[in-house]
């Protein structure tokens, strides 16, 4: 069922030939369509807000229509590797999450060093160059940068100041105090807790890790879930869970789910990437309009005296599978889409910009307040974990063994112990 | 019959008790997407609240593909209907009406071909589909459709054809009628029931099946349930007036087809046991 | 009985060609998947039994297959005596029968998704109104979401609400065919209601309950949309069941040789769970004519 890379190869390219010629007999027909798999908000961000829809002027051009397949998170991937698989596909165009990006399944995506050589992406260096190598494999590059989420810590200002706080917690230690003072019982009945992380995932306490010095897989690829700072995370964790200061219900809560109740103003403390602040103050969702705001994540306070933020961030690109009929259409595309002006315009419709010098534009800066502190964040952002071939399986076993930590099941040392002793076998030999 | 008066009420009791773990929950989703957004988080679930289709108007509006999937539907589950039952009513005649080793292998396949996981399925079949460009068609999911409801729709009629007795159709054969003739013009008709019963079954699932319809369609076939779980699974919050005024539209449909044919449904798998 | 002919084979055919081409022929390339190992990007490579032995000494499969074993029983058996129970209510004649009959039957419209929906925000500890409701009558916490014994129960009350109506129906309409005369000449010799039942109602039906039974068995022993909307196998993989045990081996993971494999085990196992069911209808339905 999986075809042979040259077979595949050649039939895709025979294949992009007849659609090519085919273009050029039918000039002025319809346009032809293009199917491109992402997430919703991907499309969003080049369709609609303040700078209106940035394809117009390249859909003209080629005379083309775009047919966006958007799934959510799970979705999206499960989708493109099936595709990816098969001896030929309608997808021309595919968003990738850096997580599942893990080197085994670069063999279904084109190398794209020669399209960049043949009508390169303008400014290449321009990108953030961490991302770019998350995308590459054996010096070769497989996906272009598109978007990034860098977490960061969102308050509710409104409960800070009714319970006596004048500034958000800076260093780890004011964790737990900060989450029972904001812990309380409004007059309408809501019960408020003071934080939340997403209990289905290992970004938010690996920050909190990172923060008292300690990691889940460090970057050249060695669990260190057994280390003090991992089991300290886990300590406070569980602190936080059994003081009844996170939602009770907290592993059944989808990133959805936390959304919508750091929204109704359930939750006052929560990690998350810059740009849900606007979800946060929108008044048609939230019961606090304009009063959650956004700082740095917490960090120890060695960390805070150098200079150091904790920001984990992971991050999107675009790739072109190798069955993709119409893999010079797929370069335009992205060619389009990776300009300095439509990063740009882009971002102001919503979108965390991957190139570094968007941060330097006057006109994100102006419609953007926290520009400045996201350009920062993303200057030391690290991956909350590295990819690897199966890092789906210690992402599971991760959560499995946090939770049963968080919920009293195991000690914060045996679950850290059990972290290290699973996950290990997984990683790669180097 | 007559009987003492804490019979009744504990009958009624009973009834009352299942109308409201039935109804319940399905009218609470009704009723909440007719509410404003902070009514629909109040407690106690306020009863009086003034109507509001301001969800409906977001459903049109944000979502106006939602409405073409339920028309895709509706048409898939309309084929995969017509498919099952057909199929079912020609397997169910032979199985009522004859005997022997491979009959009775072919019916017990029937049975045992299911106990496999639909999920796992998936694996061989959507290279395959793919080769044969079905994908995200309306063929692919009225096929697997039938194919899962075939069986249990195959016993269903075995057991109404049971029903009818052998006598007609041995009068008819006498009669110079042919196979094909009694089954259409004798069994089917007084099967009629029994079919009505299966398409039930059919219907509803073919109606509501997510699995397959998230993994074979894209954009073309597309069927309502997976928008409702994309609404589900939003980054942007969940918008629950919305989430309830989508399943409400997805339901209703389908509740009144039920409720339409519900006495065909008791009666079709009612005759059938007659012979015990 | 007749014997059958061509004509019988053909008439067979659609719905064993459905069967064959969309169940039987796939699941003969699952085994063969079950015996190599394969991914996303990579060549299946045959590995023998590595698959099976490394679903044995993982703890995660014994806890779904525990899981599994306990829920679908549950369900199964509790639809059953519900139904028998509110059936045998139904019979008496109840007031607005056709209007009760339709609300009862609404869940069997629902699907999954939507159901699932519906119970997670009534059991919100936050939001829900019966688990406020709880809380206001000072009872404990249903706490679904981290304690997992709590979390099978919601699964059991999900899939009950869900599939009561199927097999209610079933049985109702068994009872109703059971001849009335019967129950009468029964009274006259002196019989009381058990009496009644026991011999009288449950042979009447039991050709009917079986069909029931093997189906439900079958369909909730892949019982997944209801734990992996709920909990997801969480917390800590306790409410793991054994299709989601699959999908996260075959799409999670992307390990497709481990899924397959699973896939297998699952046929095996649902197979002797059903067998004695399947053996009991064959023995009422299809046994040649003695």
């Amino acid at each position: 069922m999986i075809p042979t890379s040259r077979r595949g190869l050649l039939a895709a390219s025979l294949a992009a030939a007849a659609a090519g010629t085919a273009r050029g007999a039918a000039a002025q027909a319809r346009p032809t369509s293009f199917t491109v798999i992402s997430h919703r908000v991907h499309q969003q961000v080049l369709t609609e807000g303040q700078a209106g829809d940035v394809l117009n002027a390249w859909r003209e051009r080629n005379n083309a229509s775009l047919d966006w397949v958007t799934l959510d998170l799970n979705a999206i991937h499960d989708r493109i590797f099936r595709e990816a698989r098969l001896s030929s596909s309608n997808v021309t165009m595919a968003y990738v999450l850096n997580t599942r990006a893990v080197p085994s399944t670069f063999s279904m995506f084109e190398p794209l060093d020669p399209y960049q050589q043949r009508d390169p992406i303008e400014d290449f260096d321009d990108f953030s160059q961490g991302m770019v190598s998350a995308f590459s494999n054996n010096g070769q590059r497989y996906g272009v940068p598109v978007r990034h989420s860098v977490n960061c810590l969102h308050y509710n200002e409104a409960y800070l100041q009714e319970r006596g706080l004048d500034r958000p917690p800076q260093i780890i230690d004011e964790l737990v105090d900060y989450a029972r003072r904001l812990t309380f019982t409004r007059a309408d009945g809501t019960q408020v807790f003071g934080w939340g992380i997403q209990a289905d995932n290992y970004s938010d306490v690996v920050a909190i890790a990172r923060a008292c010095g300690g990691d889940l897989i460090t970057e050249d690829m060695r669990c260190v879930a057994d280390q003090p700072g991992m089991v300290r995370a886990l300590e406070i964790i569980r602190q936080l869970y059994q003081d009844g200061l996170m939602p009770r219900n907290i592993t059944a809560m989808k990133q959805n789910d936390m959304i919508t109740a750091v929204q109704n103003g359930q939750i006052a403390m929560h990690n998350f990437p810059f740009g849900r602040t606007v979800l946060f103050n929108n008044p048609r969702s939230s019961r606090f309009p304009g009063r959650f705001k956004t700082t740095y994540c917490m960090t120890s306070r060695e960390q805070r005296e150098r200079g150091e933020l904790i920001a984990t961030a992971e991050f999107w690109c675009m790739m072109i599978p190798r069955n993709a009929r119409a893999k010079d259409m797929a370069w335009s595309l992205i060619k389009e889409i990776s300009s300095k002006e439509n990063t740009i315009r882009a971002a102001m419709n919503g979108n965390q910009p991957a190139r570094v010098s968007a941060y330097a534009d006057p006109r994100l800066l102006a419609s953007v307040p926290y520009a400045e502190q996201e350009a920062r964040s993303l200057q030391q952002s690290r991956v909350p974990m590295p990819a690897f071939d199966r890092s789906a399986e210690a992402k599971d076993i991760f959560v499995e063994e946090m939770q049963a930590a968080m919920l009293g099941m195991r000690t914060p040392q045996a679950a850290g112990a059990n972290m290290a002793r699973r996950i290990r076998p997984l990683l790669p030999r180097t | 019959m007559r009987e003492r008066w804490p019979q009744r009420l504990l009958r009624a009791l009973v009834v009352l008790l299942v109308v409201a773990w039935s109804g319940g929950p399905v009218a609470l989703i009704v009723l909440s997407s007719f509410k404003p957004t902070p009514e629909i988080f109040s407690f106690p679930p306020s009863v009086v609240f003034e109507p509001t289709l301001e969800h409906y108007r977001t459903l049109v509006e944000k979502w106006p593909d939602f409405f073409a999937t339920l028309a895709n539907s509706a048409i898939i589950a309309v084929l995969a209907t017509l498919l099952t039952v057909a199929a079912s009513v020609l397997a169910g005649y032979v199985y009522s009406r004859y005997r022997g080793t491979a009959i009775a292998a072919s019916a017990l396949f029937m049975v045992a071909i299911r106990l496999l996981p639909p999920i796992v399925i998936i694996l061989p079949l959507f290279p395959a589909t793919s080769l044969l460009g079905v994908n995200d068609t309306y063929a692919v999911l009225v096929m697997l459709y039938a194919t899962f409801f075939v069986s249990i729709g195959s016993m269903v009629l075995k057991t109404y054809i049971d029903g009818i007795p052998t006598e007609l159709d041995e009068a008819a054969r006498i009669d110079g009628a042919g196979e094909l003739q009694i089954l259409l013009r004798l069994i089917m008709p007084l099967a009629a029931p029994g079919m009505v019963a299966a398409a039930v079954f059919v219907f509803v699932y073919s109606w509501n099946e997510y699995l397959f319809a998230f993994v074979f369609t894209t954009t073309e076939a597309k069927t309502a349930p997976i928008v409702i779980s994309e609404m589900m699974g939003s980054l942007t919050g969940v918008d629950w007036g919305l989430l309830f005024a989508a399943a409400t539209t997805q339901l209703v449909p389908v509740t009144l087809f039920v409720i339409a044919l519900q006495r065909f449904l008791v009666a079709g798998l009612t005759a059938g046991s007659v012979k015990g | 009985m007749r014997r059958f002919g061509l004509p019988q084979l053909l008439m067979l055919a659609p719905a064993q060609l459905l069967l064959v081409a969309f169940i039987a022929i796939p699941s003969v390339y699952v085994f063969w998947l079950s015996f190599t190992e394969s991914s996303y990007g990579k060549e299946a490579v045959f590995v023998g039994l590595a698959n099976y032995a490394g679903i044995w000494e993982d703890d995660a499969f014994w806890r779904a297959l525990r899981n599994t074993l306990l829920v679908i029983n549950v369900i199964v058996y509790g639809e059953l005596l519900l139904s028998l129970a509110l059936a045998a209510v139904f019979v008496q004649g109840i007031p607005f029968r056709g209007l009760v009959l339709a609300i009862i039957l609404m869940p069997y419209a629902i699907s999954e998704v939507v159901a699932v929906v519906m119970w997670k925000y009534m059991l919100d500890p936050n939001i829900g109104s019966i688990a406020r409701a709880l809380a206001a009558l000072g009872l404990p916490d249903f706490a679904w979401a981290t304690n997992p014994t709590h979390g099978l129960v919601l699964v059991c009350i999900i899939s009950i609400w869900l599939h009561l109506p199927f097999t209610f129906i079933i049985v109702y309409a068994a009872m109703l065919a059971v001849p009335k005369e019967l129950y009468e000449a029964a009274k006259i010799d002196g019989a009381n209601g058990w009496q009644r039942f026991r011999h009288i109602t449950v042979p009447g039906i039991l050709g009917a309950v079986l069909v029931a039974l093997i189906f439900r068995y079958i369909l909730s022993f892949r019982l997944f949309s209801e734990v992996w909307l709920l909990t997801a196998g969480g917390p800590a993989r306790q409410t793991e069941v054994l299709a989601v045990y699959l999908y996260k081996q075959a799409f999670t993971y992307a390990n497709f040789g481990m899924g397959a494999a699973t896939g297998w085990i699952m046929v095996v196992i649902s197979g002797l769970v059903a067998a004695v069911y399947v053996v009991l209808l064959q023995r009422k339905g299809f046994r040649r004519d003695a």
